[in-house]
């Protein structure tokens, strides 16, 4: 008896068991390149994270309908992060083995971004961080694998204080003055504050920091003390709900939109919408795009990707600023494996490490970008061993109370300042990490 | 008579600090290191059964006086330069001999000057003042090492000595010693050892008590040797050496009060740490993004990093913890713990002392979820940021347990396993029966079963999963596994 009831409970648990690990290994080989997305849909930051997952994924959609990479056709699957860390981890390390491996990962959060920046290396996995990230890992000799590419907060917070200084009519012009940045209390708003302070070295303006607490919808006492210390120019560097509060509360306050000056992240169509007219004035840095409801590529995304029934999202949204940043960063990792694809054979998937040469060699002219339907939204990006940035252009964009307008020209963020910074950062993450710099040779492989 | 042995328990763990400092910055030696702060602990073993009689046999406050000024001359010599690392350990050696005789005699001494209640104060007073020396001593000894140098603070330490001999010598009155039938006490010391050799489950607790002290005690002994190789100061040090009885002084306000209001209290703690780790910048080693992360990470030369190498190491913590938790249960402490959870006041009145029951499970607890918050945050995140460790991380750790089962060692494994590996399930499920779901959708499904399934348990089984699988277990046993 003993011994036909333990057989049984064998066999119950062996056929349990076999039917658990035969269901995911009905993977074949495939001719399949494998993009990860990690959005988040959820949460208090999910207004502005869901139109960026849109304009990616639908992006990647259109280059299968455009015949995929020479050939080659993406899948792509999504894993919800929640803009939490941990979360962001264990996606990473669900997805980076699946479908033949993962081509690159974009986290849209530089806290997981910061996780992932020690994990990728080891697996020989970019991370492409468009417009956020470590302002250092620019410095492609000590971050081998991180592409912060088109900008860094450095270059956006850079471009806000040229800005300021041609409205007040001449950098020299902001001595003396008070520009207050209120940020999210996270190191995605601490990022800016050490350009911030070099800037305030230079030009001799004082800078107030006011932190704000995550996910920012307590801002009372912090506009209080806006209103108390009357600065000049305020900076908001919040992502999420904390934007819109934060304009409300000043518009409650009556501290002026104009005198108001968002990072990239901080924007977008999520942020002002609700407020309308109140926050008219608003401004905003933009890296490079802006809302471009005219460009080609918006033009193709509706015709060949929402005409046929497979929009991610609602149709109104395609080409606000958010679906804009989301379906450029998909551009970017699209055309870094093209460029792979160049070196390591045309229409074969491409690996991690060849997507990464891919990366750092990219060379989009500005005919190419115009061929891709982002002419009038992109300037070249040209990647390099010793810049994985590429380019670092911006305009200042403005609420016009229904829509973002440009009203700045292009503006190049003085690399003379920098470029010390990242290298000085660079070689201080390099030495806390026991890494040592790439040698040239490594950098011609 | 407080005064007197607070300055000299202050001046003793001013000069650990120093010396243990002095011995690694001329060594090199991390052994060495760790040799002279465990030589201020080894003279107990001896001193207590040999010397401690000295007390009854002797005037008592001469015997205090005579131990604090032989003890300040020792640590004067100490402060000799040119004195061999050698000389220097062995003078250690000495001077923490005569520690065990000083504080039997004080102890007596306070019996004799204290009397009824007033002595339970005194007692109770002397625990807590003990405690407070050993944070302000080893904290202030690392601000005081990078002031004054080793040789200084060594000095102070004597004048610690020096001063505490002049307070009794002028402040107690001399009392004459109790004629007294201590003839035969030469042979007793032998009796306590005897009687623990003999009884197994008396060497088992021995030496239990012994592994727990080794492990408690051994990061301090290393802290000279980590807080050094990564460039710390000596103010970094003894901070790094105050933490464990940092943990037992906060846990000190909180007993007075029970139940609601401790749970109330302890969250206040929380928003103060979550403050604290985002405002002072020493916290995350002045790294100006707020975020805290390691090089790697390396056990005896191997290094940790592919996810099997991980799950391994965090499996030892875990059956080492397991192990002792379940121990610590099952002896006198947490039977002590039962019995104040179950009816704190009749506990009261049976003599077990509900300051100590509650500091030891504040202690106990404290140190086990700091190693697992260490172990996730270093081993599986890697870098992390202040706000992965905000309020909602405490109430999954809270949920973990009142689900798991409060009171069960199995219990806790339950919490966990629902907490953490549920929600992944969920999430997967529908990749694995071929539903496409969107994610958002997906993720908030996630939420509301898991909502509804902590509702439901708390319903069907208030006593948590633990008793679930018990009850499970003992119907197993009738059908259809008869055994």
């Amino acid at each position: 008896m003993k011994s036909r009831s333990f057989a049984y409970a064998t066999a119950l648990v062996g056929t349990a068991l076999a039917a658990l690990l035969a269901a995911p290994g009905a993977y074949a080989q495939e001719k399949e390149q494998f993009f990860p997305v990690l959005p988040y849909r959820t949460g208090a930051y999910a207004p502005n994270g869901v139109p960026w997952a849109n304009g990616y994924v639908d992006y990647l959609k259109l280059v299968n309908a455009r015949g995929g990479i020479n050939g080659v056709k993406i899948i792509f699957e999504e894993c919800e992060t929640g803009y939490a860390t941990d979360r962001g981890v264990e996606c990473y390390e669900r997805l980076k083995g699946k479908h033949g491996g993962a081509t690159l990962f974009q986290p849209l959060s530089t806290g997981i971004t910061f996780a992932l920046t020690g994990k990728a290396p080891a697996d020989k996995i970019p991370l492409v961080t468009v417009g956020y990230g470590l302002s250092e890992s620019q410095d492609g000799g000590v971050f081998k694998w991180n592409f912060p590419i088109a900008g860094t907060y450095w270059v956006a917070a850079d471009a806000i204080i040229q800005e300021i200084g041609l409205k007040e009519g001449g950098l020299a012009k902001l001595k003396g003055k008070k520009i207050a940045l209120v940020y999210h209390d996270s190191p995605y708003g601490k990022e800016p504050i050490a350009l911030l302070q070099e800037r305030s070295k230079m030009l001799g303006f004082e800078l107030q920091l006011l932190p704000v607490t995550a996910p920012g919808v307590e801002q009372k006492s912090t506009w209080l003390q806006i209103r108390q210390s009357k600065p000049d120019y305020v900076l908001l560097w919040g992502w999420g709900v904390m934007n819109s509060t934060a304009i409300k509360e000043a518009q409650a306050t009556g501290y002026p939109r104009e005198k108001m000056y968002g990072g990239w992240w901080s924007g977008a169509e999520p942020d002002v919408k609700d407020l309308g007219m109140g926050a008219k004035g608003y401004n905003a840095v933009a890296m490079q795009h802006g809302a471009e409801p005219g460009s080609k590529v918006v033009k193709d995304i509706l015709s060949m990707v929402h005409d046929k029934g497979q929009g991610t999202g609602p149709r109104e949204e395609v080409g606000s600023v958010l679906y804009m940043r989301g379906a450029m960063s998909a551009m970017i990792g699209v055309e870094g494996v093209r460029r792979a694809q160049e070196r390591y054979g045309k229409g074969k998937v491409m690996t991690g490490e060849q997507t990464r040469w891919g990366l750092e060699n990219l060379a989009l002219d500005q005919k190419k970008l115009d061929a891709l339907g982002f002419a009038g939204v992109m300037r070249p990006i040209s990647t390099s061993c010793a810049d994985h940035m590429g380019a670092n252009w911006a305009r200042i964009e403005t609420w016009d109370g229904t829509k973002w307008v440009f009203t700045s020209d292009w503006l190049q963020a003085d690399e003379q300042i920098i470029k010390p910074m990242v290298k000085a950062a660079a070689n201080k993450y390099a030495e806390e990490k026991k890494l040592t710099r790439r040698t040239p040779e490594d950098c011609q492989t | 008579m407080f005064t007197a042995r607070l300055l000299s328990r202050i001046g003793d763990h001013l000069a650990k600090v120093a010396i243990a400092i002095l011995v690694y910055d001329r060594t090199g030696s991390t052994a060495l290191a760790a040799t002279t702060y465990a030589l201020t602990f080894l003279p107990w073993l001896v001193g207590t059964p040999l010397l401690s009689a000295v007390g009854d046999r002797f005037p008592r406050r001469s015997v205090l006086v005579w131990c604090d000024v032989i003890r300040a001359l020792l640590v004067l010599a100490m402060a000799l330069p040119g004195l061999p690392t050698v000389g220097l350990l062995g003078l250690l050696g000495v001077v923490s001999l005569l520690a065990p005789p000083s504080d039997s005699t004080w102890s007596a001494l306070l019996a004799d000057v204290l009397s009824g209640d007033r002595y339970v104060v005194g007692s109770a007073l002397s625990n807590v003042s003990s405690q407070l020396a050993q944070v302000v001593g080893f904290s202030l000894g690392g601000l005081l090492v990078a002031l004054l140098r080793p040789r200084g603070v060594l000095v102070f330490d004597a004048a610690t000595f020096l001063v505490s001999a002049l307070l009794l010598r002028g402040l107690v009155q001399a009392r004459p010693v109790e004629a007294a039938a201590h003839a035969g006490d030469h042979g007793r010391w032998r009796e306590g050892p005897r009687l623990v050799a003999r009884e197994p489950i008396l060497r088992f607790l021995v030496l239990l008590a012994w592994v727990t002290a080794a492990f408690a005690i051994a990061p301090e002994g290393l802290a000279v040797a980590v807080v050094r190789q990564h460039g710390g100061s000596a103010v970094d040090v003894g901070l790094l050496t105050a933490a464990q009885p940092i943990g037992v002084v906060v846990g000190m306000p909180s007993l007075r009060i029970k139940g609601l209001y401790l749970a109330v209290a302890t969250l206040a703690a929380q928003f103060f740490v979550d403050w604290a780790v985002l405002r002072i910048p020493y916290f995350t080693n002045n790294s100006s993004s707020g975020s805290v992360s390691v090089p790697s990470l390396s056990v005896a030369g191997l290094s940790i990093d592919s996810p099997a190498r991980k799950y391994l190491f965090c499996l030892a913590f875990l059956c080492v913890f397991a192990l002792l938790a379940k121990n610590l249960v099952r002896g006198h402490i947490g039977r002590e713990w039962m019995a104040i959870r179950d009816m704190d006041v009749a506990a009261e009145v049976i003599g077990i002392r509900p300051v100590y029951a509650k500091l030891t499970a504040f202690a106990v607890s404290s140190f086990i979820v700091g190693v697992s918050g260490g172990l996730w945050a270093f081993v599986y995140l890697g870098s992390w940021e202040p706000a992965a460790f905000s309020i909602d991380r405490s109430f999954q750790l809270l949920f973990m347990v009142i689900i798991g089962g409060l009171g069960s060692i199995m219990g806790s494994f339950f919490g966990a396993a629902f907490i953490v590996v549920l929600p992944i399930l969920l999430d997967n499920m529908p990749q694995w029966f071929g539903i496409p779901l969107d994610t958002a959708m997906a993720s908030h499904l996630t939420f509301m079963i898991f909502g509804t399934l902590i509702v439901f348990f708390l319903i069907v089984e208030p006593l948590g999963l633990a008793r679930l699988w018990s009850t499970a277990k003992e119907k197993l046993r009738l059908w259809p596994f008869p055994h």
